[in-house]
């Protein structure tokens, strides 16, 4: 296959994925073109691109999941290619079968490997056959009394869990032979409702797992290699909230063992380009294949610290048709990422969108920020209250998480109620820093991670604001008549001293 | 000059006494501090308060003071002496009157749930608020009845803006 240069990227996505996406063109010399909803118009992303086309609307299916509206942009921005960005039209097969039909590359997975990794019984079936362990379950049941009997020779718990669902939704638990009868039916009418499909399937449930997954990169040529693992078990509400690798977890056996399956389980289903392999690790150790994300993940950074690889610009080249320049990468450190929110975790983690009046980066040795605010940026109401993503690197793991401490001490935002002081919580809990915690360590110490430093800095902030006060009712005295003028308007005078030329 | 300073809706002294051209004595709650302050920018004082330091960014508007600094924000209203008497006043009247129900999260109106003129116990859900994909249900309170709904569906709100009163009931 020869290769052939993209000239021009169209990205559907907005946020700091956008901009991450646009950076990396940059240093490729490639243009880009950016897309924003009413909303958008002053998002970070439209002011860094190189060119940037309205979608007229406000809702996700008049603007960035409007298929038609982007291709017409590409057609009329000259864009060769697409980058989807995560979320959106990420894994979206009929969309990749659009640009097809334009002409257009998608930089992504093909069509068919979406397909096949969007349906969970489907991608288990795959992952089956070519020798890659799963969770122990079913195929696809449609009537109560067969998943009643097959509930009941797997032993309770179970999770019943829609066929087409992802993300944590359409699933849900049953802990006794008496309740799968109305869960079943639930969790059918939910799927059906969720992704128009009412397939159900019923799993093993797994006490206390791990979420471990694996990067892996496969080209048109037929080579994949993995870039190793990124451990994403702390969750809150299913959302992944913080990330590290190397996981605590995993031995070099069992690293070795996981990497190996992961560019199975690529090869299995005819993936190209970034994806990742998700596996469960149950408390023996044992793992399962969970689910493939056929796109580029949030938490993708801590993977490019580690390996000084930019996953952005092997998508592109492998888009473009080139091979993989690598059979295996090595690495180093540790990295671990923080996902901050505009959210309010003394209100029960409450959206906090509105004005950012002043923001400070955090920089130093190790640290990235990937973001998509500016001071002066008010964060729109319709959209994730994610506003960047917070990564450190160390020789170590300690270093890295010592590092991480201080540079969410370094991050300052105002206007704003953000998750940056529980994002501190987390970091410095024992359980955490033991490395021992799994899928459920948010709940089971949600106590700990609830207790904020109350009264530390309360005498600092009253001392500073009575000052604050104090400095600005004296200013206010000098504006009286007398002795005002000399002071307050020296500079003015200057000023127009020197534009009358004198 | 003496300040009342309010924080967590708890009321705090707070002297200030000029001792130089940036440093400044400060009493909180009776405790002094030596504070040398100093505005790096328009938004960004940088206090050595008994030589610990702090850098703090922050916004000054009317009374309201909000500070940001090593990862928690304050929001604090600073009223001198004469400010002070005003809001006692001031704060007397509201006592017996309506129940003014406010939102803490900006968003849109995505449902009022009562009518003017609408008996509501106390704890009843009256309006829905969407941001960010996240619905959250305002309650009321004291039980009443609806005296004025000042928003309606599909509006956006502010962050502490009124969205309806409530008359409370008269206990004898």
């Amino acid at each position: 296959m020869k290769t052939k240069k993209i000239k021009k990227i169209l990205i559907p996505n907005r946020g700091e994925i956008a901009v991450r996406i646009q950076r990396t063109c940059r240093e490729l010399n490639i243009p880009t073109v950016a897309v924003f909803s009413d909303p958008d118009r002053y998002a970070l992303h439209v002011r860094y691109a190189d060119e940037a086309f309205p979608l007229p609307g406000s809702l996700p299916g008049e603007t960035y999941l409007d298929q038609e509206k982007i291709f017409a942009i590409a057609k009329k921005s000259g864009a060769d290619a697409i980058h989807p960005g995560y979320g959106f039209l990420s894994e979206n097969a009929a969309f990749v079968r659009g640009c097809e039909e334009h002409g257009i590359r998608f930089i992504g997975p093909p069509a068919e490997a979406i397909e096949a990794m969007g349906l969970k019984t489907k991608a288990r079936e795959i992952m089956q056959k070519a020798g890659v362990p799963v969770v122990p379950g079913t195929e696809t049941i449609d009537n109560t009394g067969s998943a009643q009997k097959q509930a009941d020779e797997m032993g309770y718990p179970v999770l019943v869990k829609a066929s087409a669902g992802g993300g944590g939704k359409g699933m849900r638990r049953v802990d006794k032979a008496a309740d799968l009868k109305s869960s079943f039916a639930a969790c059918r009418r939910e799927a059906q409702s969720a992704f128009g499909d009412p397939s159900v399937y019923i799993e093993k449930y797994l006490e206390n797992p791990r979420h471990v997954e694996f990067q892996v990169l496969a080209d048109s040529h037929g080579s994949a290699i993995h870039l190793y693992e990124r451990e994403c078990s702390v969750q809150r509400r299913h959302q992944k909230i913080i990330e590290e690798t190397p996981s605590p977890v995993l031995d070099e056996t069992m690293r070795k063992k996981m990497g190996e399956v992961a560019v199975e389980a690529a090869r299995a289903c005819g993936y190209e380009n970034a994806g990742t392999v998700e596996f469960l690790v149950d408390k023996d150790r044992n793992f399962y294949f969970l689910e493939m994300n056929t796109r580029l993940q949030v938490e993708h950074p801590i993977t490019e610290m580690i390996t000084g690889v930019d996953l952005v610009e092997q998508q592109v080249r492998i888009a473009e048709g080139e091979a993989i320049a690598y059979d295996s990468i090595p690495r180093r450190g540790a990295a671990i990422e923080c996902r901050i929110y505009a959210e309010d975790p003394a209100h029960n983690f409450l959206p906090s969108p509105g004005l950012i009046k002043a923001l400070t980066d955090p920089g130093g040795p190790g640290v990235r920020n990937d973001s998509g605010v500016y001071p002066g940026y008010t964060i729109p109401l319709e959209y994730d209250p994610m506003i960047s993503k917070l990564v450190t690197w160390g020789e170590n793991r300690q270093q890295a998480i010592n590092r991480m401490k201080r540079a969410l001490e370094e991050y300052y935002l105002l206007g704003i109620n953000t998750n940056i002081s529980y994002l501190r919580q987390i970091i410095s809990h024992p359980q955490f820093l033991s490395g021992d915690y799994d899928t459920h360590f948010i709940e089971k110490y949600r106590d700990d991670l609830a207790r904020f430093e109350t009264n530390d800095y309360d005498s600092i902030a009253l001392a500073a604001a009575a000052i604050l006060n104090f400095v600005r009712s004296e200013q206010g005295a000098e504006c009286q008549p007398e002795g005002q003028t000399q002071k307050t308007s020296a500079w003015k005078l200057s000023g127009r001293l020197r534009r009358m030329g004198k | 000059m003496k300040y009342t300073a309010i924080l967590n809706e708890k009321e705090r002294e707070v002297e200030v006494t000029r001792r130089g051209e940036h440093m400044f004595r400060v009493e909180v709650d009776g405790k002094r501090h030596e504070v040398d302050a100093r505005y790096c920018a328009s938004d960004w004082l940088s206090i050595l308060m008994d030589n610990s330091s702090y850098d703090i960014s922050f916004t000054l508007d009317k009374d309201e003071v909000e500070l940001n600094f090593r990862n928690r924000n304050f929001n604090i209203q600073v009223l001198d002496e004469r400010k002070m008497r005003m809001r006692r006043v001031r704060s007397d009247l509201d006592m017996s009157g309506p129940e003014i129900i406010r939102t803490s999260m900006p968003g849109k109106v995505v449902k009022v749930s009562v009518k003017e003129g609408e008996q509501v116990e106390s704890g009843t859900g009256v309006i829905i608020i969407e941001a960010m994909k996240m619905e959250n249900e305002i309650q009321c309170r004291n039980s009443g009845v609806v005296k004025t709904v000042h928003v309606e569906a599909g509006q956006t709100v502010e962050s502490g803006a009124a969205l309806l009163e409530i008359e409370p009931e008269r206990t004898e």
